[in-house]
């Protein structure tokens, strides 16, 4: 088994950012990382193969495979027709017969083409059936220049709640590759949900082939008075606000979620028995949203640990817009995000 | 065809529809607490391509996988377990009547949503060709299943790569208790899935042995790398679309209907063949292999109904 050779490797509380060269370690982008990545799973194990309209051609999944099928041969890099019902149910077929098959979509809207195959069949397989389900279903969300209410959206609330699923959102590039590592070795089915945006962040990534744990929140920043939680490109937010609110005297505690399904409570609840204050910045809408059942097993959990009522921010409606000027003010921003700590630390200021 | 040949059909075909029946007797006892979507009359499709099955070779099923799943060499005890939610149940009683699987004897399991398991069997079959196997996939459906998108992509898909794949289409008539001709525009498949570049074989899916003969040079081809190939059976569900009885009564179809079906019975038909070609015998035989499997589908029944719950 070729994967039980990697060493795995904890990054609980690894630096988002980390400045170009800084400490002469190895800088790529988010996108570089990926496609690393994917690379060394195809060079490792001969049963990774990848599926998925594009695959294999130039511009297509932001360039996080192309090029594969003249390295690892077409047989295992393979051009599907847009048909992404069919491809995840043959993921499913290749993967319970030995394979490890990583499908591809370039955008998470087209996940709901195959959603019942990702839930009535992919998730519930291993819980019904047994055996081991090694499925990995990238697909990138997207934002910005009029891109709309198709292709604009965030599904990880949709797939959130299946045991038999787990639904990861990797933020940095050293998780998008130490994640999707984990994810391809493992026995289980996972949904892998990139952000388009965050393809260009840099950040350190040892060369080597190494595990990020998939289901462990990372705390960022170290605080004592708030605990805000992010997912995915909602963590830029937060890091900026974070930035803004140095020096203000009001210390965050930044949780990076990393891992939707499961979320890692005890991380969470251990923060806010020490800060005692909470906010959750969603990548999509509040309602039915990720925050929602965080909120809620805090409250189950460590609800006399709460000195302030506990907010969430998220993005203004479902239906993005396509108007550069209707667009921005769908999403809440760093500026949001400072206001509802200072409010929460009585220290809201009128403008 | 050899009558040796023909009686491992036959035992086959009548040993489904024996445990089909202790189901339909079993059933109004309420310790079946499963929906159960029985095949009698329909037997003849899984004993004809079993014949020409390996156990390493895949089957994936739909909701109406009793068949299939037992020709595919289920064990009874494990069958029945499940049914009854039982411990030792082949999905450990976590999947019930439409949830089989056996991965030892290639079944690598059945889903409840129509068309569900025909991509996951395309998967299984890319899988094959990747390990460069000689090992093919027969994934069974009805004609519900076709109504599908999910089927027509699986359909292209399975050509585009030339996968080792047999569909069998068993076009009972009825998608629970809609007709065909409400669902169709068109009138015939075959003439549709040809124009997909795969070898179409349209047969009586009640004659058991028309079966296995042409499923075998179908499966032959497939295991030469020929890619896919579609079989079109016609046959008939005697009961209703779920239970243990006929629900003809609602007045979707005649009685008429079902009476003329059940003259076209499989079993009654191997029988025939059978006391035909070998008429000293044959009766004998029959009896045997009934009585053998009786004598099986009690002990297996017994073991079920005196094992545990599956507690977790």
């Amino acid at each position: 088994m070729p994967w039980t050779e990697l060493i795995a490797e904890q990054s609980s509380c690894f630096p988002a950012k980390m400045a170009e060269g800084e400490d002469g370690k190895r800088i790529l982008t988010y996108q570089q990382a990926i496609k690393e990545a994917i690379c060394q799973a195809l060079e490792i194990d001969k049963n990774v193969i990848i599926l998925g309209e594009g695959v294999d051609t130039a511009g297509y999944i932001y360039d996080t495979t192309a090029g594969t099928g003249a390295q690892f041969g077409k047989d295992r890099v393979i051009e599907t027709p847009i048909a992404e019902a069919a491809i995840a149910g043959i993921a499913l077929g290749a993967a319970i017969t030995g394979m490890r098959p990583v499908i591809m979509h370039m955008r998470n809207d087209f996940l709901l083409m195959s959603m019942d195959q990702i839930i009535n069949h992919i998730s519930h397989w291993q819980n019904i059936f047994g055996g081991d389900v090694p499925v990995v279903i990238r697909a990138i969300i997207a934002r910005g220049w009029g891109s709309g209410a198709q292709h604009s959206q965030s599904f990880q609330r949709l797939f959130a709640g299946f045991e038999g699923l787990d639904v990861v959102m990797p933020y940095t590039p050293y998780d998008v590759k130490g994640m999707f590592l984990s994810a391809i070795s493992g026995k289980k089915p996972v949904l892998f949900l990139e952000h388009r945006w965050l393809y260009g962040d840099k950040g350190y990534v040892p060369q080597e082939p190494y595990f990020s744990d998939l289901h462990s929140a990372a705390i960022r920043k170290q605080g004592s008075d708030v605990t805000v939680v992010g997912m995915s490109l909602a963590n830029r937010d937060i890091s900026d606000a974070t930035a803004s609110l140095s020096g203000s005297g009001i210390d965050i505690e930044w949780i990076d979620l990393r891992c939707i399904y499961p979320p890692d409570m005890d991380c969470i609840s251990t923060s806010v028995k020490k800060t005692g204050r909470l906010v959750i910045v969603e990548n999509g809408t509040v309602h039915n949203g990720i925050g929602a059942e965080v909120i809620a097993r805090i409250c189950e959990n460590c609800f006399d640990s709460l000195k302030k009522p506990v907010k969430r921010i998220g993005w203004k409606t479902a239906t993005v817009p396509a108007g550069p000027r209707l667009e921005e003010k769908v999403y809440p921003g760093a500026d949001e995000i400072i206001n509802e700590i200072r409010g929460m630390m009585g220290k809201y200021e009128f403008k | 065809m050899d009558i040796e040949k023909i009686y491992r059909i036959y035992d086959t075909a009548v040993k489904i529809r024996l445990i089909e029946e202790a189901i339909i007797t079993e059933y109004p006892q309420k310790e079946i607490r499963t929906p159960v979507h029985l095949c009698v009359g329909q037997e003849g499709i899984a004993a004809g391509v079993t014949f020409n099955l390996s156990r390493e070779d895949y089957i994936v099923s739909n909701h109406r996988c009793h068949g299939h799943c037992i020709a595919k060499g289920l064990s009874l005890e494990g069958f029945f377990s499940e049914l009854y939610g039982k411990a030792g149940g082949v999905s450990r009683g976590r999947g019930g009547s439409m949830h089989l699987v056996d991965m030892k004897n290639g079944i690598l399991g059945t889903s409840a949503i129509v068309a569900g398991g025909i991509p996951i069997a395309a998967g299984a079959a890319l899988s094959l060709k990747l390990r460069g196997c000689r090992n093919i996939v027969a994934v069974y459906f009805g004609d519900g299943a076709v109504d599908e998108g999910i089927f027509w992509e699986t359909i292209n898909i399975a050509s585009l790569k030339k996968l080792p794949i047999l569909f069998v289409m068993e076009d009972n008539q009825y998608a629970s208790q809609t007709h065909v001709s409400i669902r169709h525009s068109y009138e015939d498949i075959c003439k549709i899935i040809s124009g997909f570049s795969i070898p179409v074989y349209k047969l009586d899916g009640n004659d058991a042995v028309e079966v296995a003969e042409i499923s075998g040079k179908a499966i032959a081809n497939i295991r030469r790398g020929d890619g896919p190939a579609f079989l079109y059976c016609r046959t008939y569900r005697w009961l209703g679309h779920v239970g243990e009885s006929d629900d003809s009564h609602t007045g979707y179809r005649s009685d008429e209907d079902v009476r003329y079906w059940k003259g076209l019975c499989p079993i009654k038909r191997l029988e025939e063949r059978l006391n035909c070609f070998d008429p000293n015998n044959a009766g004998a035989r029959i009896n045997e292999i009934r009585n053998g499997w009786n004598r099986m589908i009690e002990k297996a029944l017994i073991a079920a109904k005196e094992m545990q719950y599956a507690l977790d």
